[in-house]
Order: C-alpha cells, then sequence, then structure tokens
C-alpha cells in the first residue's frame, strides 16, 4: 500500500519535471496567463468605475436632500408668515 | 457635443458626454472650459464615467446650450487649458483603492495560514527598519513600529499586526499623496506667470509661448520681469536679483557677455538675451526641487510633531516594561506598545497644514509653505505699501486748478503734449484725462528732455515749460509763484499728489492727481484687528500732508509718509527687532528688500515679478478681503493643531491607563488608536471656513 503511493507520488513528480513545466511554460500557457492578467487590470477598472459611479450618485442624493430641506424651511416660513399676519 | 442629462436638482447638474472614454487632457479642457463660463460657479469632470457635474448661478438653458456647442478639438481652447493635476490624483486614487481591496480579499478569501504568512512577508520591511534604526543607537518611532509588530508577530497575534501594518502603510500613501500634490500645486501656480516671453524678429518684437523659444533665439527682458531661460546678455547693463538660486537677494550686476539663469529677476535696466537651453520639463522640475529642498513646506509645528513623536518613544517603550515588571502580564504589556502617538502627531499635523494651504489656494491666495502661515497667525505687526495695495495703483486725474490767469483745459493739453512720451502711471493718469476731456493736441514742443523722477522740461511755442515735483519746479528751477495766486496755492486739497506746471518760469498750473483708495480698505484694517493684529502700519511715498490725511480715513495706527524703497526695509527690521512678527504687504519692485526682511512677505499676484518671486506669500488682488480671508485660515490652522495636540495625547493616555488596568485587549486598543488616528487626519483635512 505504502509502496504504491509512494511511486505514485515519484511517477507524478518525474512526470511534472520533465512534461509539466514545459506545458507551464509554453505558449499557449502563456496566452492564458496574459488574458488572465487582462481580466485582472479589466476588473480594476470596472472596480475603479464603480467606485467613481457610487460617489456621483452619492453627490445626486446630497444635493437632491439639500433641495428638500431647503423647500421644507420655504413651506414652514410661509406658514409663519400667514400666522403672523393674522 | 451630445450629452445625456442624468441628474438634476436646484442650479445643479449632472451630464453624461456621449463618448466612449475621456482622456485626462480632455477633461482638462472641458473642466477650463465649463469654469470659463459666466454664470457657472463649480464644476467637476470625471473623466472615467465622462461625466461633469455643473452647479451654476445663471441659467439652465445657457449651461445647456454651451455644452452643446462644445468641441475638444476647438484651436481656441486648447493652449490655454491649464493641466489641473488630475494624473496625480487618479494615480493616487487607484493605489489607495488597491490596498483597501486587496485587504478585503486577503480578509475574506485566504485560507488562515496563508494570511500568517503575507502578513510575516508584509511586516518585513518594518522589522527591519525597526532594527537599523536601534543598531544606530536610536530609539526613534520606527523602532517602536518594529517592536509593535514583532511582538504581536511572537504572541502569534496576526490579526493585530496585520491592522498595524495596514494603517501604518495606509499613513504613508497619504502622507506622500498629500505632499507631493501641495508640491505639484505650488511649482504649477509658480510656473504659471511666465509662459510668454518678447522675442526678437526681424520686424520688431512679438510675444511668444514660452515653449516655442529655441536655443539661440533673442530676447527681451525688462525691469521687474523673469529670466525665463537660461541665456547670455547680448546687449544692455541690468541688476539682476538671484535670491531663487542663491538666496541672496542682493541684485548683482551683469554685464555683455555674462550668463543669466532662468528663474533669477532683473531689478533695474532693460536687456537682450541668446537663448541656451530652450525650455523643457527643466524649469517646472527645477521649481519643484527647489521647493522640496528648502523645506518651506515643513511648519513648526509639524517639525516639533515629528520630534515629539521621536522622544516620547523611550517613555512608551519604558512604560510598557514597568507594565510588565509589575503586573507580569505580557498583554498588558503589548497594549501600553499598541498605543504609539507618533503616527497621530506625525499625520494629522501635516493633514492640517496642507489642507489649509490647500484651501487659501480656492481664495486665490498662494502659500509657499506651512510656516508663513503660521507666521501669519502669530502676526502682531501688519505693514502695507500704500501703492497697489490699498489702492488699485492706477492714479487719475481728480482736478487741475490753473494759475497765473491761464486756462485749466489748456494747461492740461500742455502736459498730457509733453508727457505723453513717458509710459509711467502719473503721466499715463494724464494723458488720459486729457483724453477724456477730449483735449486734442499737435506736436508743438521741441526735443524734450527728462530727469528721472524729477521731471519734464521742453520748449513750447518759444516758451519754456517745466512740468515735475515741487523740488524740481521750484527748487532745481527756481520757479515763482505770482503774489496773487499765493493764497490759492496754499489751499489745494491735501488728499492727493501735485504735480507742477510751470511756464516760462511762473507756476501756471497744478494738477491734483489721486490714487484712490479701495473701497474695501477700510474695512480690512478693521476686520484684521479684530482677528487678533496689534498694530497696523502705511508705508508712503506720499507727501505728509497727504499721508496723514489719507491715514486718518483708513484708521491706521502709524504712517510715515515719503519712504525710500530702503527705509521701507529698515522699518520692518526696526520692528522686528522689538520682538514683533512682521507681515509686510506690497507689490512694486521697491518692496522687495522690504519683503525679504519680514516674517511673511506677501506680494499681489498682477504686480511685479520680483516681488511675486521673493514673497512667502501672492494674492490676487481683486479684493482686499482675500488678505481676512487668509488670517482667518491661519488662525484657524493655529487652533487646529493646538486642539490636535491635545486630543491626540490625552486620548492615547486614556488608551494606556485602560491598557494597563487590563480593561482593553492589545489589539482593541490598537484598533481604537488606529481609528481616532484616522479620525483625527480626516478632521484635520475638513475646510477651516464654510
Amino acid at each position: 500500500m505504502k509502496i504504491t503511493r509512494e511511486m505514485v507520488l515519484f511517477v507524478g513528480g518525474a512526470l511534472f519535471g520533465s512534461a509539466g513545466i514545459k506545458l507551464l511554460s509554453s505558449k499557449d500557457a502563456k496566452k492564458a496567463y496574459t488574458y488572465t492578467t487582462a481580466a485582472v487590470l479589466r476588473m480594476k477598472e470596472s472596480v475603479m468605475n464603480t467606485a467613481t459611479n457610487v460617489r456621483e450618485n452619492a453627490s445626486d442624493i446630497l444635493a437632491e436632500a439639500k433641495d428638500i430641506n431647503e423647500a421644507r424651511v420655504l413651506a414652514e416660513e410661509v406658514v409663519e408668515d400667514a400666522a403672523g399676519q393674522e | 457635443m451630445k450629452f445625456k442629462v442624468m441628474h438634476e436638482s436646484t442650479n445643479r447638474i449632472r451630464v453624461h458626454l456621449a463618448q466612449t472614454r475621456m482622456t485626462i487632457r480632455q477633461a482638462d479642457i472641458l473642466n477650463d472650459y465649463l469654469l470659463g463660463l459666466s454664470g457657472v460657479r463649480q464644476v467637476s469632470v470625471y473623466e472615467r464615467t465622462c461625466d461633469a457635474v455643473i452647479s451654476y448661478t445663471g441659467e439652465r438653458a445657457l449651461v445647456i446650450r454651451y455644452l452643446s456647442v462644445f468641441q475638444y478639438g476647438d484651436q481656441m481652447l486648447l493652449p490655454d487649458a491649464p493641466d489641473t493635476g488630475r494624473e496625480l490624483r487618479r494615480e493616487y486614487e487607484e493605489k489607495l483603492v488597491k490596498m483597501l481591496l486587496f485587504r478585503g480579499i486577503r480578509r475574506i478569501f485566504f485560507p488562515s495560514h496563508v494570511r500568517v504568512v503575507s502578513t510575516l512577508i508584509r511586516s518585513a520591511p518594518f522589522l527591519i527598519r525597526g532594527l537599523k534604526s536601534l543598531m544606530n543607537g536610536k530609539l526613534n518611532v520606527d523602532v517602536l513600529d518594529g517592536l509593535s509588530i514583532g511582538l504581536s508577530l511572537v504572541r502569534r497575534d496576526f490579526p493585530t499586526a496585520g491592522t498595524v501594518i495596514f494603517l501604518l502603510k495606509l499613513g504613508e500613501l497619504l502622507e506622500e499623496w498629500t505632499h507631493k500634490k501641495s508640491v505639484d500645486d505650488l511649482a504649477r501656480s509658480m510656473s504659471l506667470n511666465i509662459e510668454r516671453v518678447w522675442v526678437k524678429t526681424q520686424d520688431g518684437e512679438t510675444l511668444m509661448p514660452l515653449a516655442q523659444v529655441r536655443a539661440g533665439d533673442e530676447i527681451c527682458v525688462r525691469m521687474g520681469n523673469l529670466i525665463p531661460l537660461d541665456s547670455v546678455i547680448l546687449d544692455g547693463e541690468v541688476m539682476v536679483n538671484q535670491a531663487s538660486l542663491t538666496g541672496e537677494s542682493i541684485p548683482v550686476a551683469k554685464r555683455k557677455g555674462t550668463m543669466v539663469y532662468a528663474g533669477t529677476v532683473v531689478t533695474e535696466g532693460e536687456c537682450v538675451l541668446r537663448v541656451e537651453q530652450q525650455s523643457g520639463g527643466s524649469r517646472y522640475d527645477k521649481i519643484v526641487a527647489l521647493i522640496e529642498q528648502s523645506e518651506q513646506l515643513k511648519s513648526p509645528s509639524e517639525n516639533k510633531a515629528a520630534i515629539l513623536a521621536d522622544q516620547l518613544v523611550p517613555y512608551t517603550i519604558a512604560g510598557s516594561l514597568l507594565t510588565f515588571l509589575l503586573t507580569r502580564n505580557v498583554t498588558k504589556a503589548v497594549a501600553v506598545l499598541m498605543v504609539d502617538f507618533s503616527c497621530a502627531l506625525k499625520l494629522a499635523i501635516p493633514m492640517a497644514v496642507l489642507s489649509a494651504m490647500r484651501e487659501a489656494r480656492g481664495y486665490h491666495v498662494t502659500v509657499k509653505g506651512g510656516k508663513y502661515l503660521e507666521a501669519v497667525a502669530n502676526a502682531d505687526t501688519v505693514i502695507f505699501d500704500k501703492t497697489g495695495t490699498l489702492t488699485h495703483a492706477c492714479p487719475t486725474v481728480s482736478e487741475v486748478i490753473a494759475f497765473d490767469g491761464r486756462e485749466a483745459d489748456e494747461m492740461l493739453r500742455l502736459a498730457a503734449c509733453l508727457e505723453e512720451h513717458y509710459p509711467h502711471s502719473i503721466a499715463n493718469a494724464v494723458v488720459r484725462a486729457a483724453k477724456e476731456r477730449e483735449l486734442l493736441h499737435e506736436e508743438t514742443h521741441t526735443q524734450i528732455e527728462y530727469l528721472v523722477a524729477h521731471g519734464i522740461s521742453s520748449m513750447a511755442d518759444g516758451h519754456k515749460v517745466v512740468i515735475g515735483s515741487h523740488h524740481f519746479v521750484f527748487e532745481d528751477e527756481s520757479c515763482q509763484i505770482k503774489p496773487d495766486d499765493m493764497e490759492a496755492f496754499h489751499h489745494l486739497p491735501l488728499d492727493c499728489s501735485h504735480l507742477y506746471l510751470a511756464i516760462d518760469g511762473i507756476l501756471s498750473a497744478v494738477i491734483c492727481i489721486s490714487d484712490p483708495l479701495r473701497p474695501e480698505a477700510q474695512a480690512v484694517i478693521c476686520t484684521l484687528r479684530k482677528l487678533g493684529v496689534k498694530k497696523i502700519v502705511m508705508l508712503t511715498g506720499d507727501s505728509e500732508r497727504t499721508a496723514a490725511s489719507i491715514a486718518d480715513q483708513l484708521g491706521v495706527d502709524e504712517y510715515r509718509s515719503e519712504v525710500l524703497p530702503e527705509d521701507k526695509a529698515d522699518f520692518v527690521t526696526r520692528e522686528r527687532a522689538q520682538g514683533r512678527t512682521v507681515v509686510m504687504i506690497g507689490d512694486g519692485i521697491n518692496d522687495s528688500p522690504a519683503l525679504s526682511a519680514s516674517n511673511v512677505g506677501i506680494a499681489i499676484s498682477d504686480g511685479a515679478a520680483i516681488a511675486r518671486e521673493i514673497a512667502d506669500i501672492t494674492i490676487a488682488a481683486d479684493n482686499l478681503f482675500e488678505l481676512v480671508s487668509l488670517k482667518m485660515i491661519a488662525n484657524g490652522l493655529v487652533g487646529r493643531i493646538g486642539f490636535n495636540y491635545r486630543f491626540v495625547i490625552s486620548f492615547n493616555c486614556g488608551l494606556i491607563a485602560l491598557g494597563t488596568a487590563g480593561i482593553l485587549t492589545p489589539s482593541f486598543s490598537a484598533l481604537l488608536h488606529n481609528i481616532s488616528t484616522l479620525g483625527i487626519s480626516l478632521n484635520s483635512m475638513r475646510n477651516i471656513l464654510e
């Protein structure tokens, strides 16, 4: 049992040493790395864009919130004026 | 250009431009274009999303129309749009997001033993730095940082070590960013005003952008202007102030064939130069290097903070050891160590200074270093050079009083006829007044003789005419006043200066020239006094009577009349010798010695280049209230620095006490400490004025 396991590991190691390294440094593998890197960079861009977008929307909300409060204050002033006239 | 409205609220609109990507240059152009429109208050362009947020005060339809006619390729816009440092901001924003993102990824996706390895790797630089300081026999903040990280690792408390490393790195990044940004802003504002130079061509002189000047071209530089490029003098003799190169404020004489350097200033004379080295990045880089070397960015309290932080380290370590000896409890000892005052002080105080400098720029005030802001806050004496600061330096003729039975308009016509050949401000005033009254004249005079700072003499229609100062007309030319005119002569208006005109040795007219005070001058002086300035002084070249009348109007504490340039510097030196902090405000070439003699020299930015170069602070003089804003920002900054000190020390002492008592665990006290550090740094970046 033990011997078989060690044999498998040995053969696996030998295979990786000869063919595996070749596979990892092959042209196709390099292509895969390039695409992965591009994908990571795209992800970074999209994160930054999302961050900017969130910031813009937050400032929209802030501006609108200020409008609402302004309108409320104005409404209250009108009421007070009317009360003052009576 | 096509665009889509994304959001609207009162006086604010967000639009999305119909383009797939926007370059940094395009964003700058759009930003500059929108800001230049009347009725637009504030603009932010987001190049990543191709969006622009516009706050306006004018009409909405107008903004929309301007937006729809906008084109990037418009040649009118291209050369003018300034570089706004957008690239730098983008670079650091990316770094910041990357840092936060990686921390998130590590925490969520990495298995715990991988996290341990990554913490070990990231802690190595801090451990090495700490060891290095220790080997050099120094017990500074680096040692403390290394120790707190190292001890956490030894105690297998990897999350705490990770948090400390992350926050230290974050602090470093923010500090680097703010430092780079302020240097960049300063350099840009300093290199802005010399973009065009007079180049000699076959058909005279033409004004050309600096970038188009090549090595070998001949350029003309006159009094008060900056030498834009390294060059050799071909013609003329000049006095050059090389303070920006050598720090020496006394001008040096330069003759034909000698070399002059970019960034120095001609203080007297004019010259023709042959350019040796054309402009490239070099000029801008030089300014950046200059600012960085000069350490002007560091204010005294910033240095104090860094030194104090280092000084506190031995006590923190001793305290930690003592805790361990008394309680035999490692956790408590480490809790003390986790709280170091250093990063809070080191981060919050520079942040406060830099953000105050940034805020000042928003009020068109360029501050060349943090230490000047502190000096402004501590100012005891403020000295104004009257012309150009309290006034617009734009003299006008207020009255023409004729003597010897002559006609006032005739006299003005004659004066204008002679003065029009001399382009100085008083002559301009006379010529302008004649034009306004539609007094045309023919050239009736012969060769004109001009005596510097005294006056003009010439022959007109066979009569000898002299125009000039009291001294020139009555003493040098010994002109007389008719006895009948004596009464009127003694009642000349007081609050303006006088130009005397005599024909054939008899006084014929007095032209009253006044340089009106700025309407806000008095209010500004009053406000400055309320903000803590003890003594406000006015210096002027006017006669005693005129000066007294103006000083009374303004309400200054003291004035000096008939001062010469060197007297101004003497006055400043004497004030300083009495232990006062002196702020000097001036605009002209002759103010430069006084500006450099004072603690803080403030120059008006459309004044002479030399004054701008020497000054520590420049203000755009649209409105003197900028001075008030500056003073308020400076006062606010000093208050904020004091608050930061008190807060950092008391909060962290509290943490130490709780740590020793065993109420807080090391990781929790590290967390509280770091959150408070970030909090106070963010608080320091808020605007001081609202």
